[in-house]
């Protein structure tokens, strides 16, 4: 086969960049030779896009209990088997392509059924082979299979979305069916009829619409009864009430052998407003099935491993959970963590993170947390919080008003009919069609859900769907310095070490300590001392510093005053880190936090027309070279604050406005919960991720200045779309009361309100198109 | 009977017989993926005989 294109654009198989040669991971050379050997070559050709890193196999394998085969497989008779995976690494047409070929290269597998929107395949194949074999197959072409929903709930969850779509294609079918007889009966009014044929025809567009009104809007009608049941006034409400009404009056007349019916007008209605919650629903699985997708990534909870648990992780493999290296040195690949590509090595003792893929060699890890106690669960934990900000309970309120607003103009039409020569149906259905307020319901969700998905593209996770609206409220914004407006990993700036002392002696010893916790500040001492002393009983005393007996000797490092057993007066950032042998200092290191290089310009983005402010448990030195190169007054610029100082000084701040706080550190977490919106940045610490309204999972601060600007649109969008929502209203319902609109127009108008609404949000993009 | 009431029937008969046919072809899980059909459309080479039916 012709590899060039491959090797030309990195790696030969997945296309990344490849520093180590013509492969970027061992798990590519793997995928290539298997995609080679069984005859699919033709993919690279096909590839139009780089894949993302391939897995060779897993020690723990999901598919390899018995557990997993009763959970996942389903019998698909003949001697066949069926299992769905959600399929990572499936990123254009040609693995698409490779993914339904694999039958034609395995006779074990009979079908691969791609679902390339849902990012799932189902494949059926023969019961003599286990579903780790399976799923083996798929993982030896690069992909990386994954447990697939329940089967049962997959059921219920296809039967269902199957049901909406019949629902839909009955009430269009319908339509299509009464418009046909509709336009006869019109033409035929025009041009002569008989009025036994008007009533026929009446009668029998009552038939045809019967399937639509009677079933295809169960939903409607079950969410009317929901409504009266809770005594509250609903969209269904009025729309069930809008169906009922138009057809018993259509009945009628065309029982009367009247030529006003608005048959084709409830159809209408039902098969536009199916329409839209398709799409929605639609929407909502796609969203659903991307967040399930980035669960799976923890795997934990599927593949039962248990903190405590000891595994090794092959080279392309990903880690379960989160933990520590016991054996073995190798590089990982944390990006979705950290958004850096860069591989970051790794040897015994330094701390791993679930969904990293080690890349180079085998390594032993011992798991500390599993599934949602990872600081990934704990990322992915902030998807999950839904809540209703005030623009959505605007929304509500709004769509009650409009709707009991409605009744009462309706009663008022039809007593005022009662006493002026006999009831309007007519008006009275022609109101209730053009004041039902879809649009009024969809403009919210339908901008929050385009800023949502434009957010996330740029990484950026928000809790609940009120973030938005408190971002664009802000008037002081709040900055931590150490890891958000300055790199989180320090730079050794200089190593002290005592006169007279042998250094090779403490090396190995201070190799060992400094990879026995996972502060920050020690991470620049794990490059300058490679080597470990083995089987030290190592305890870390919580922001002060390591400690460990060696030889009979007290040795500690830590912070100058603890390391030397000194009073501890002021908390403070471990700028020095001093290593102590019975409290006598053997040497120090001096370390420096990097000023990020977009925080000046983000900081003055971010204070225009608001206060900005520093609050840091560092020295006061550090602290005013920071703010000085940010431009924050001096007055504004705190050292030395203990968490509890932050969280006073947000408190205070917010009796004045409402409150930014952008940190990362375990010791900004109260105050990112005290804070009107909180910002967890990337790389921080879990309890911070925990506490925040927004975590930035993209290594770039200027993130938030298009995160305040993209807010300020969203509530312009959203006041925009209301507005044009209730103006249609209005003006539809001023229309008919004055006898301009009758219910076909009406019916027709009301659609069209809810199209403009989702087409406006739709064209609008809250955020830049390029990441600046 | 009048042409009226035979159109009427054939109509309702045609509906019933496009009907059952949705209601088999989503059954079928034929709307179900609405876009990998058309990427399969482009690849220009032959039918996967694995993913045939006569092997399930």
């Amino acid at each position: 086969m012709n590899d060039e294109s491959a090797a030309t654009s990195g790696c030969k198989h997945c296309g990344l960049p490849s520093p180590m040669g013509e492969f970027c991971c061992p798990g590519c050379a793997a995928a290539y030779e298997v995609i080679l050997g069984i005859g699919l070559g033709e993919f690279y050709h096909r590839r139009s896009s780089p894949l993302s890193r391939p897995l060779v196999l897993s020690t723990k394998d999901p598919f390899a209990s018995p557990q997993a085969e009763q959970r996942f497989v389903r019998s698909a008779g003949q001697g066949m088997s069926s299992v769905e995976f959600f399929l990572e690494g499936v990123t254009c047409s040609a693995c698409a392509w490779l993914v339904e070929r694999i039958p034609t290269a395995d006779s074990r597998i009979f079908r691969a059924d791609l679902d390339f929107g849902r990012a799932s395949v189902r494949v059926v194949y023969d019961k003599a082979s286990s579903l780790s074999q399976i799923a083996q197959v798929f993982r030896s072409l690069g992909f990386r299979p994954r447990p697939g929903d329940d089967p049962e709930l997959s059921r219920l969850r296809r039967d269902d979305r199957r049901l909406w779509v019949l629902r839909t294609a009955v009430a269009f079918a319908c339509l299509m069916a009464s418009m046909h007889v509709a336009v006869s009966l019109y033409a035929g009014i025009f041009e002569g009829i008989s009025p036994k044929i008007v009533r026929e025809m009446g009668l029998a567009l009552g038939v045809v619409v019967a399937p639509v009104v009677f079933w295809s809007a169960i939903p409607f009608h079950l969410g009317a009864w929901r409504s009266l049941r809770s005594k509250s006034l609903s969209l269904d409400l009025l729309v069930s009430l809008s169906i009922a009404v138009g057809y018993v009056a259509s009945l009628r007349n065309a029982w009367l052998g009247l030529n006003e019916t608005y048959f084709d007008a409830v159809a209408m209605l039902v098969a536009f407003l199916l329409a839209g919650r398709l799409i929605t629903r639609f929407a909502e699985e796609k969203v659903r099935i991307g967040g399930e997708f980035l669960a799976r990534e923890l795997a934990g909870e599927v593949l039962g491993v248990r903190p405590g648990d000891v595994l090794v992780v092959p080279s392309g493999d990903t880690f379960l959970g989160d933990g520590f290296v016991r054996e073995g040195r190798s590089s990982m690949n944390a990006a979705w963590l950290t958004g850096e590509e860069e591989p970051v090595e790794i040897s015994v003792g330094d701390r791993v993170w679930a969904g990293a893929v080690n890349l180079r060699e085998s390594v032993t890890i011992e798991l500390e947390s599993v599934g949602r106690d990872t600081r990934m669960g704990k990322i992915l934990s902030l998807l999950s919080g839904v809540g209703k900000g005030p623009l959505q309970k605007l929304s509500r309120r709004m769509e009650s008003i409009i709707v009991g607003s409605t009744f009462l103009v309706v009663a008022a039409v039809a007593l005022w009919g009662l006493f002026h020569g006999g009831i309007d149906a007519n008006r009275m259905v022609a109101t209730l069609l053009v004041a039902c307020p879809c649009a009024v319901g969809l403009a919210v969700p339908a901008v929050l859900g385009v800023a949502h998905r434009q957010a996330a593209g740029r990484r950026i996770l928000l809790k609940g769907v009120d973030a938005f609206e408190r971002l664009a409220q802000v008037d002081i914004v709040v900055f931590d310095k150490t890891g958000t407006l300055t790199r989180p990993i320090p730079v050794l700036r200089e190593a002290a070490w005592q006169s007279g002392v042998q250094r090779g002696e403490w090396e190995k010893v201070l190799g060992a300590l400094c990879r026995a916790s996972a502060h920050l500040a020690l991470r620049p001492l794990r490059e300058l001392f490679p080597h470990c002393e083995p089987d030290l009983a190592i305890v870390e005393q919580a922001g002060l510093g390591l400690e460990t007996l060696w030889k009979g000797q007290k040795l500690r490092l830590g912070r100058r005053e603890w390391a030397l057993d000194h009073p501890i007066l002021l908390p403070e950032e471990w700028t020095e880190v001093v290593f102590s042998c019975d409290d006598r200092e053997i040497a120090s290191f001096s370390m420096e936090s990097k000023l990020r290089p977009e925080a000046p310009a983000v900081v003055q983005a971010l204070g225009k027309n608001r206060e900005t402010w520093i609050l840091s448990g560092d020295k006061p030195g550090p602290v005013e070279v920071v703010a000085k190169a940010c431009g924050i007054a001096p007055e504004r610029a705190l050292s030395r604050q203990s968490p509890e100082d932050k969280l006073r000084l947000v408190q205070q701040l917010a009796q004045r406005g409402k409150v930014l706080f952008i940190g990362d550190g375990i010791n900004d977490a109260a105050a990112l919960k005290a804070a009107q919106i909180g910002i967890g940045v990337q790389g921080g610490a879990a309890a911070a991720l925990s506490s925040c309204d927004v975590y930035l999972a993209h290594d770039d601060l200027s993130l938030i200045v298009q995160l305040l600007e993209a807010s300020r649109k969203v509530r312009t969008q959203i006041m925009f779309g209301l507005g044009w929502s209730v103006l249609w209203n209005l003006l539809g319902v001023t229309l008919v009361l004055t006898g301009f609109l009758g219910p076909i127009v009406c019916a027709v108008l009301m659609p069209l309100s809810s199209v403009a609404v989702v087409g406006y949000a739709l064209t609008r993009r809250p955020f830049p198109k390029e990441i600046s | 009977m009048s042409v009226f009431g035979i159109l009427l029937a054939g109509g309702v008969f045609l509906f019933l017989v496009f009907l059952g046919i949705l209601v088999w072809a989503i059954r079928n899980g034929q709307m179900d993926d609405l876009q990998t059909p058309a990427e399969r459309a482009i690849w220009d080479d032959k039918p996967d005989p694995g993913n045939s039916d006569d092997r399930t």
